[in-house]
């Protein structure tokens, strides 16, 4: 690695490591890491801002994403040494979100609503857009014209 | 601190930055000699060619919000939200035939301020006023707010620390060059910023995997595909209806037309939007590459440098950062000297001294930049919100002057009336959508609310307006 914190993620055998050697130290009382802000969430555009609050300063995160909420399937979205991860461009769905650290325990899980703004709404209103700039387009356009001549 | 990825060295970030302010202060001061009258501080001579022009406004709308607001639109929503940024380049392409007219009828004018005095009377003065400052404003935090999150991001340069440089950096060559710097760096900043996305686009094209980024973005993120995200939907007409209101409306744009010659205003407004046209587009698609390329994103307003800055390795972030660094002196500079135009032209002198000498508005137009300044500097500290959170609040407002002006500069039967309603009814509206809905739909309904009260308006009560009133001096001559 050229710089020291180039890489923000790790591979999944280097996070293994970690959580290996961690756990073969002797035992260290540590906070385990929880998100910040409200445990149940709705968006109505697909993305989300996770954040945490800091448990060591070499601490590493893993944060699992699933649809369920006893984690049958986790994704492992994010794994390295920043506080906070962006997720975007989720479905309709219900998503529950966890956290950990390298001294062991997983945190509580959030939940996460996604419930896109309805199509009808979305149409009417770019319809409208549309309509405004038009609009404005031919009251340039004519203006201009009258104005040349 | 949120996150700890930082690709350059904070010695290196200080190296950049300590060059580029030195050259940016050392032709401010070159530059500022030329501006022996106020013309010349506030209009750099009224004779600014097509090459300058051009790049005064291509520099000046690849501001923060193009080379890290549509990265996060492209993350956020997807291919749409790249093509809805880009929608921005129709403001400069449509106010190109605007900026012929408002020559013709104010040769001598000074502010986009000047204009709504003259053509609908001083309560709708104050309104726009108050709309235009409070907008110029909010822009200058969010580039502000750009600076010290990208210096923090790409060096670990405290946040407050690179706020406040860049701040600094800006107001000393705007303080002692006007608009004469300003249109000077500009030009050398939008060549800086053309060769370095070059450079950018090249390295992403060579490295990243088109398959493998569609793949991932399957799989991950399935909705910044879709056609039919109904955010991103309404988002590409919202985008389009605050990127002609910022331009229609802006003392930034107002002040460019005064200040280039006659034949060269609506040529480089047409150049200008279609050059920066395919920056967004670029500068958003790198967004969705984050994932396959394994970037974690803390803050979606940081996702264009973050990425660049990995892809390039540690010589290319250096280019990204003086890319980034470029594209938001060149704003920020632009900003700090229009609206400071506009409040020592349509405050200072129309309100409160109107017998002041060129002198003395020259000084008082220093300390309004040096005040700007450092009150943009207060409201930086506590980083409030994302750029967009920012930036968008302004979007009803700034939606809602699109046809107060344009009709005020084509329909003799525009009124006073029309304006101050189209105005209020389009900011109160998009307001409400703005809280309810959310920021992709603010300056839309704005837009539309202002546009049917105008309408409907100039048809109750239609004016007779005699165009000659815009030519001040000359009126006041005949008088």
């Amino acid at each position: 690695m050229t710089f020291p914190y180039r890489t923000s993620t790790l591979a999944g055998w280097q996070f293994s490591l970690v959580l290996l050697l961690v756990s073969s130290l002797p035992s260290v009382a540590q906070e385990r890491p929880a998100f910040r802000g409200q445990d149940k969430r709705t968006t109505h555009d697909g993305h989300v801002r996770l954040q945490w609050r800091s448990v060591a300063s070499d601490a590493v995160y893993e944060v699992q994403q699933s649809t369920t909420h006893d984690f049958k399937h986790p994704i492992t979205i994010y794994q390295g040494p920043d506080r906070a991860t962006f997720v975007s461009g989720l479905p309709n769905g219900v998503y529950y979100y966890r956290l950990r650290s390298n001294s062991g325990g997983w945190s509580e899980p959030i939940t996460l609503t996604v419930e896109h703004y309805s199509l009808q709404l979305a149409f009417t209103l770019a319809g409208l857009g549309a309509v405004v700039f038009l609009l404005t387009v031919a009251l340039v356009v004519k203006g201009t014209a009258k104005d040349a001549q | 601190m949120e996150h700890q990825s930082y690709i350059i060295s904070p010695e290196d970030g200080w190296i950049v930055i300590a060059g580029l302010s030195v050259l940016w202060i050392g032709l401010g001061y070159y530059w500022g000699r030329r501006a022996k009258s106020m013309d010349g501080y506030m209009l750099a001579g009224r004779r600014v060619g097509l090459a300058l022009g051009t790049a005064t406004v291509m520099a000046t709308w690849v501001t923060s919000n193009t080379t890290m607001l549509a990265p996060q639109f492209a993350l956020e929503l997807g291919i749409w939200g790249m093509i809805a940024y880009s929608t921005a380049a129709l403001g400069l392409l449509l106010f190109a035939p605007l900026a012929k007219r408002i020559r013709a009828l104010m040769p001598m004018g000074y502010t986009s301020g000047d204009f709504i005095r003259l053509r609908y009377g001083k309560p709708a003065w104050i309104l726009f006023l108050l709309i235009s400052i409070f907008y110029g404003f909010v822009w200058l935090i969010s580039m502000g707010m750009a600076g010290g999150i990208l210096m923090n991001a790409i060096a670990g340069i405290p946040y407050e620390i690179g706020m406040s440089v860049i701040l600094f950096v800006c107001v000393a060559y705007t303080l002692f060059g006007g608009l004469y710097a300003v249109i000077g760096t500009d030009y050398i900043q939008s060549l800086l910023i053309l060769i370095g996305i070059v450079i950018i686009g090249v390295a992403v094209f060579q490295i990243v995997d088109f398959n493998e980024i569609y793949s991932d973005l399957r799989t991950d993120k399935p909705m910044l595909l879709s056609a039919i995200l109904p955010a991103s939907i309404m988002a590409v007409f919202n985008n389009l209806l605050f990127g002609v209101g910022e331009v229609f409306h802006s003392n930034v744009w107002w002040s460019r037309v005064f200040a280039m010659s006659k034949k060269a205003g609506r040529r480089a407004y047409l150049l200008g939007g279609l050059i920066w046209l395919p920056v967004p587009v670029a500068a958003g698609f790198i967004a969705l590459a984050s994932g396959s390329l394994g970037i974690n994103i803390t803050r979606p307003d940081m996702v264009g440098p973050l990425v660049a800055a990995n892809v390039l390795g540690e010589a290319g972030t250096i280019v990204v950062f003086m890319v980034f660094f470029c594209s938001l002196a060149s704003s920020l500079d632009s900003l700090l000297a229009s609206t400071s135009d506009l409040i020592t032209q349509d405050i200072y002198k129309k309100m409160i001294k109107p017998d002041a000498s060129d002198g003395h508005l020259r000084k008082a137009s220093s300390r309004i930049v040096l005040v700007l300044g450092f009150v943009a500097w207060l409201v930086c500290l506590p980083r409030i919100g994302t750029l967009a959170d920012v930036l968008f609040f302004a979007g009803p407002l700034v939606a809602s002057t699109i046809w107060p002006i344009a009709t005020g500069l084509f329909w003799r039967k525009a009124n006073t009336r029309g304006a101050i309603a189209g105005m209020i009814a389009g900011s109160v509206t998009g307001m409400i959508f703005y809280f309810t809905v959310g920021w992709y739909s603010a300056s839309l309904v704005g837009a539309a609310t202002s546009m049917i009260v105008v309408v409907l308006f100039t048809h109750l009560y239609p004016a007779k307006f005699d165009w000659h009133k815009l030519d001040e001096k000359t009126a006041l001559t005949r008088a």
